[in-house]
């Protein structure tokens, strides 16, 4: 090989070449790589935004933390056979219950108590309602209150350190909690929801 | 397809792309990037599982693709002849031909200078010194493939032999 044939080969080298191809063509695949991580990335963002978002309390300040659990669907239990409503039966009012503060348009009140089919007492009720809104408070020293359909537990809120579980369905909150070894057991219909945090504060103090 | 047979395709075609390439380029300075971009375009399209019957013919349509876009974006395309008439009147006869090249140049960093040195010359004789040095093109071949005459060819080689002698001698003083 003379000299003129080497300055030619080192200067276009066939190997040289290939080997930039090569490298060529994984910086391309690195490039498809980096371009299709964009918007898998993108999902990723989404995805802990709205993770951060679903654990971001509905309602926070120091002495509250809500989180309302919505839920699709209720599944009705088979209740309804086993229990018997006293309408006439004197409702015990308890301490926490004297103070609460119900929407004023909540005008007419009824108190039941609940027993089983066997007889035993299980919980007391109260209602405030009017034609188109409700608020149930029912609620034990013993028991926890039987309700006609089950609903999954969800992420608990605080007020006033004591834990609660507060659903949503369609127009329908219902609220489950123990506070000073009273079971509560809470369903409003068409009531708002800061007006349901106020009653649920004037509980829980 | 692996990359295995790529480069069984590469070193089955490299010389005939190459020489295509020096022959249609402006410069030899051009030619690593479009032997470069013309089997990347190639590699991509196999990894993409084209079906390519004849992978020859495939390569040359993608090399002359590669021309065409090189002149589009990097040289207007130069119609003018590339021998003068003047050039035309210097007779081969005219010129030694006992030049001895290989006690010429005998150091290394003679390499990198003949390479600067040639890519300074005019394209047609870069082609010329390319054609007969590298890829050993008979005269006659490269006067068919760059559609000179063999003395024109020749008279590139002895005349550009003899300054470059001359430059490597005033380059190592």
């Amino acid at each position: 090989m003379n000299i003129i044939n080497k300055s030619f080969n080192k200067h276009i080298n066939k190997d040289e070449n290939l080997k930039i191809i090569k490298e060529r063509m994984n910086k391309r695949n690195m490039k498809y790589l980096k371009y299709s991580l964009i918007p898998i990335c993108l999902l990723l963002i989404i995805s802990l935004f709205l993770i951060t978002n679903n654990n971001k309390p509905d309602i926070f300040d120091d002495t509250k933390e809500i989180y309302i659990n919505e839920i699709d669907n209720m599944n009705l239990t088979a209740l309804d056979s086993d229990i018997k409503v006293e309408n006439n039966y004197m409702v015990e009012i308890y301490d926490e219950l004297l103070n609460i503060v119900i929407p004023t348009d909540l005008n007419k009140m009824n108190g039941l108590a609940i027993f089983l089919s066997d007889g035993t007492f299980n919980n007391y009720v109260i209602e405030y309602f009017n034609d188109e809104r409700r608020i149930t408070i029912a609620y034990s020293k013993t028991n926890t209150p039987i309700r006609d359909y089950f609903i999954d537990d969800g992420k608990p809120s605080i007020i006033n350190n004591t834990n609660l579980v507060i659903s949503k369905y369609n127009t329908i909150y219902i609220v489950t909690f123990k506070y000073n070894d009273i079971y509560f057991d809470i369903e409003t219909s068409n009531i708002k929801e800061d007006e349901l945090i106020t009653l649920l504060e004037s509980i829980i103090k | 397809m692996n990359e295995l047979t790529l480069e069984e395709i590469y070193n089955e075609t490299y010389n005939d792309i190459l020489k295509y390439v020096v022959i249609h380029a402006k410069s030899l300075d051009d030619v690593n990037d479009l032997i470069q971009n013309i089997y990347l375009s190639l590699f991509e399209k196999i990894k993409a599982n084209h079906n390519i019957e004849n992978v020859s013919a495939y390569l040359f349509g993608i090399a002359k693709n590669e021309i065409n876009k090189y002149y589009r974006f990097k040289y207007k395309i130069n119609l003018v002849s590339i021998f003068s008439k003047k050039e035309n009147m210097e007779l081969i006869d005219t010129l030694k031909s006992d030049i001895d090249i290989e006690a010429s140049f005998l150091k290394t960093s003679d390499i990198d200078y003949i390479w600067k040195y040639l890519l300074k010359k005019k394209e047609i004789i870069q082609k010329v010194f390319f054609l007969y040095y590298y890829l050993g093109l008979s005269i006659k071949e490269i006067a068919r493939q760059l559609n000179i005459t063999e003395s024109n060819v020749k008279h590139y080689i002895y005349r550009t032999l003899s300054e470059l002698k001359e430059a490597l001698n005033e380059y190592n003083k």
